[in-house]
């Protein structure tokens, strides 16, 4: 694109990570192509992407002929054999693929990725099952991302001593060191139907006099012990 | 002003159930009046009046659980939602809403 988003992207492999991957760029407007040995899984995906492909996604003549040189970015989710997601990652790397990301299932799989060219690599089963256990440990916390060492970006219900107050009346930076970036509401609607909906708001970088209202959701940015002491409010 | 057109819709709404309490239609109505103007509690109340005049109302036991998921009574609204799904298996509304409230994001 123009602006240099990448909207050319190559999934191999249609299995659940490479699937839904290529399903939601695809709903974005992207142009997918999705390559897999298997036949059934082509033919459940090509309603939904751009071009569906049943080849053997480590025979690097084979991709060549399918025309993939003007891809942005190639995904690498074959995670049946790992030999197979290492031989794509070198493929590709060595069809001249600018990026090229690569789903890794163990910490050795994904330091040899990385040493064959993958410009990316993602342990989508650890990352989730970190989220998970933070998720079980803290329940009000919705989400949470690491921005640098000991700085998070952290999401969750805003605590009830702010309710109805501004942020400037909080004094949330003065008082607990964290800024509020984005406050989520969900505004009752009518559908087309007819039916309730709770439509999400998201009020991005809120100005001073917002007001916080009970139940609404707070994305916060700010050090990770003052994210946590801020969080712990009642 | 609008509060006032609100407040003035549900009272004519009450009054048309003093009338006739078994009028689901209308207790329908009323609910979705409470739910647009974030009287949530109320708006249950509604439903639930309505699903004892007619407890197979789909209608009613959707909005129901989209209220009760405004109220954030996860639980409930589950239920809620589940009831739709035995009445209506291909609500696709419902469908959605409830694999929303199960997933973890």
């Amino acid at each position: 694109m123009a602006d240099g988003t990448p909207n050319r992207f190559l999934v191999l492999g249609a299995g659940r990570f490479g699937s839904n991957v290529a399903i939601t760029l695809s709903k974005h407007g992207c142009e997918v192509t999705v390559v897999d040995s298997d036949k059934d899984r082509i033919q459940q995906i090509s309603d939904y992407v751009a071009n569906a492909v049943q080849l053997d996604a480590t025979d690097e003549k084979a991709l060549k002929s399918i025309g993939i040189e003007g891809v942005d970015v190639a995904i690498v989710s074959i995670g049946e054999r790992m030999e197979d997601s290492i031989l794509a990652t070198m493929a590709l790397k060595e069809m001249g693929i600018k990026t090229v990301v690569a789903k890794a299932v163990t910490e050795s799989h994904g330091r040899i990725l990385a040493r064959v060219g993958a410009d990316k690599v993602v342990f989508p089963e650890r990352d989730m099952a970190v989220r998970l256990a933070n998720a079980l440990l803290h329940p009000s916390l919705l989400d949470h991302v690491e921005v640098s060492p000991g700085y998070n970006i952290a999401e969750f219900e805003a605590p009830k001593t702010l309710s109805g107050k501004s942020i400037a009346e909080s004094a949330v930076r003065a008082k607990y060191g964290v800024q509020i970036i984005a406050i989520k509401r969900r505004r009752p609607s009518l559908n087309a139907e007819g039916e309730s909906v709770l439509e999400e708001e998201v009020d991005l970088i809120p100005n001073a006099e917002t007001v916080i209202n009970r139940g609404e959701t707070l994305l916060v940015i700010g050090k990770e012990e003052e994210v946590r002491k801020f969080r712990s409010l009642r | 002003m609008r509060e006032k057109t609100t407040a003035r819709k549900i009272q004519k709404l009450l009054d048309k159930l003093v009338e006739n309490p078994q009028d689901t239609e209308t207790r329908l109505a009323l609910g979705k009046l409470y739910f647009l103007d974030s009287q949530f509690e109320e708006a249950v109340g509604c439903y639930r009046k309505l699903l004892e005049v007619e407890p197979r109302n789909v209608s009613g036991y959707y909005n129901l659980a989209v209220a009760l998921t405004a109220q954030k009574k996860m639980e409930e609204a589950k239920e809620a939602f589940q009831k739709v799904l035995e009445l209506d298996p291909d609500n696709k509304g419902a469908q959605e809403e409830l694999a929303k409230l199960v997933s973890f994001r």
